[in-house]
């Protein structure tokens, strides 16, 4: 983190805003999928369901 | 809150920014929710025949609505007749491998002016899964025969039964099911009864939350295409228990591969005999001549629960197939047994037709070398079901107008 900041720190000061904000937006949108995917997991039952015939 | 220790680094990049941030995750959700619409809009499993073992609850791989939904899209054109296959294990086709499973004879009796799709579950209920897709393409799919397994007296909830629940929820959720008065009331029993408020609510913000932001669909998909995440007996070592489910063939075992001796062994025997036994026996009671009569409360549940199972412009559309138990011990039931047995068909069937349905039984006539244990086909019962089916399906659909062809 410390090493990307350092490098869009040296970047003129437009750039540095619009890089702040496209990478605030992909994290955002890394951030849903894995929300997704939470929603997903604990909506599954802990053990998988056992057929039994009768 | 307290401050960061001199000489720390700060918390986050002065370069992030939180609005910008909440934005992102708002269209990361719509994009992933547009994303599962799409993919599951028309089917990701091609070829497919059936929801073998490994993408089924029984792996932790829970089909939703619309995946099934894109199946029949997939293998049903709209000019076509939709034969939908419900039911337990038996009409999923345990015991019959990949190629010898009973719905594909059936699809062969039918020919190309029907398209049969097995969505069938082991310990499904008639109600389940297939029914709720039945009813949630009934307007897409004019030409729609359901058909489905149950056994006499079985149970029969109308909102189905659980490992397979969700899908009935997501449906109504999803508003693509029918108001259908008798069903409704059994579920407010069933909620004031069965379920406690947390439960209600569980079951409600799940649904909801999954109706717009399709979690289910996406990650079923990623599961069946790319990569499963799901610890699950069925391939329960690295690296199988990643691979994509849509790379685990189907490897249901093949009941004729084992001697009929080895199928019906005498400790497995006793055990079955007894379940046969019991089959009828508490529906019934015997008056002094020693014939059979069903307990009035018997029937007066049953009749409610058949009147409640599906909506009434479904009820002509389905036919129900009631399940006969192995020859081999219905010829060790005594002669009042197997009267009582008999009798139980004859009531259920009469059952379900006062109310609409198609309904039929199967079995009583086949060999005991067709099943493979006490209520599962072999490959060669199997074809005899598909041609008894296939014969009723071509009635029904005749009955119904569906021989000629849509605009």
């Amino acid at each position: 983190m410390k090493l990307l900041d350092d490098y869009l720190s040296r970047l003129p000061a437009r750039t540095q805003k619009a890089a702040g904000h496209v990478g605030s937006l992909v994290l955002g949108f890394i951030m849903a999928f894995l929300l997704t995917y939470v929603l997903y997991r604990i909506g599954l039952p802990s053990k998988p369901f056992i057929y039994v015939a009768f | 809150m307290s401050d960061p220790l001199p000489g720390s680094p700060p918390l986050r990049s002065p370069f992030f920014r939180p609005l910008t941030f909440a934005v992102g995750i708002a269209l990361g959700l719509a994009v992933c929710s547009l994303v599962a619409r799409r993919v599951s809009h028309e089917s990701y499993h091609p070829g497919f025949t059936r929801f073998h073992l490994r993408i089924s609850p029984e792996a932790q791989y829970y089909p939703t609505l619309d995946e099934m939904r894109g199946i029949v899209r997939s293998m049903c054109r709209t000019d076509q007749t939709l034969v939908i296959v419900g039911g337990n294990s038996i009409f999923n086709g345990v015991g019959q491998p990949d190629g010898k499973v009973w719905t594909g004879a059936l699809q062969s009796n039918l020919g190309d002016n029907f398209v049969v799709v097995n969505l069938a579950f082991r310990g499904a209920l008639c109600t389940d899964g297939g029914a709720v897709v039945a009813e949630a393409l009934r307007t897409e799919y004019p030409h729609l025969i359901y058909v489905a397994n149950t056994s006499p007296f079985g149970s029969l909830a109308p909102f189905g039964t659980e490992p397979y629940r969700y899908v009935f929820w997501e449906a109504r959720s999803r508003g693509v099911l029918e108001d259908f008065k008798p069903r409704d009331e059994a579920l407010a029993t069933f909620a004031r009864t069965q379920q406690t408020m947390g439960e209600r609510f569980d079951i409600w913000s799940r649904a909801t939350l999954d109706r717009f932001l399709r979690f289910r669909d996406i990650w079923n998909y990623i599961g069946f295409n790319y990569f499963f995440t799901i610890p699950n007996p069925t391939t329960p070592h690295i690296p199988e228990a990643t691979w994509a489910r849509g790379r685990l063939p189907d490897i249901e075992a093949d009941f004729d591969a084992f001697p009929f001796e080895n199928r019906f062994r005498p400790e497995i025997r006793t055990a079955e005999l007894k379940i046969v036994r019991g089959f009828s026996w508490s529906f019934y009671d015997a008056d002094a001549n020693g014939d059979w009569h069903v307990k009035a409360k018997a029937l007066a549940d049953y009749d409610g629960a058949v009147e409640a199972a599906f909506p009434d412009d479904l009820k002509p559309r389905t036919l129900i197939m009631l399940s006969r138990n192995c020859r081999l011990y219905l010829d060790q039931l005594t002669p009042s047994e197997l009267a009582r047995d008999d009798n139980a068909y004859r009531d259920c069937e009469a059952l379900w037709q006062k109310h609409g349905y198609s309904c039929a039984e199967y079995g009583r006539d086949y060999s005991a070398t067709d099943f493979g244990d006490r209520t599962h086909l072999t490959a060669e019962g199997g074809v005899k079901l598909a041609a008894d089916v296939a014969n009723r399906v071509q009635t029904l659909a005749a009955k119904l107008g569906y021989t000629t062809p849509q605009p």
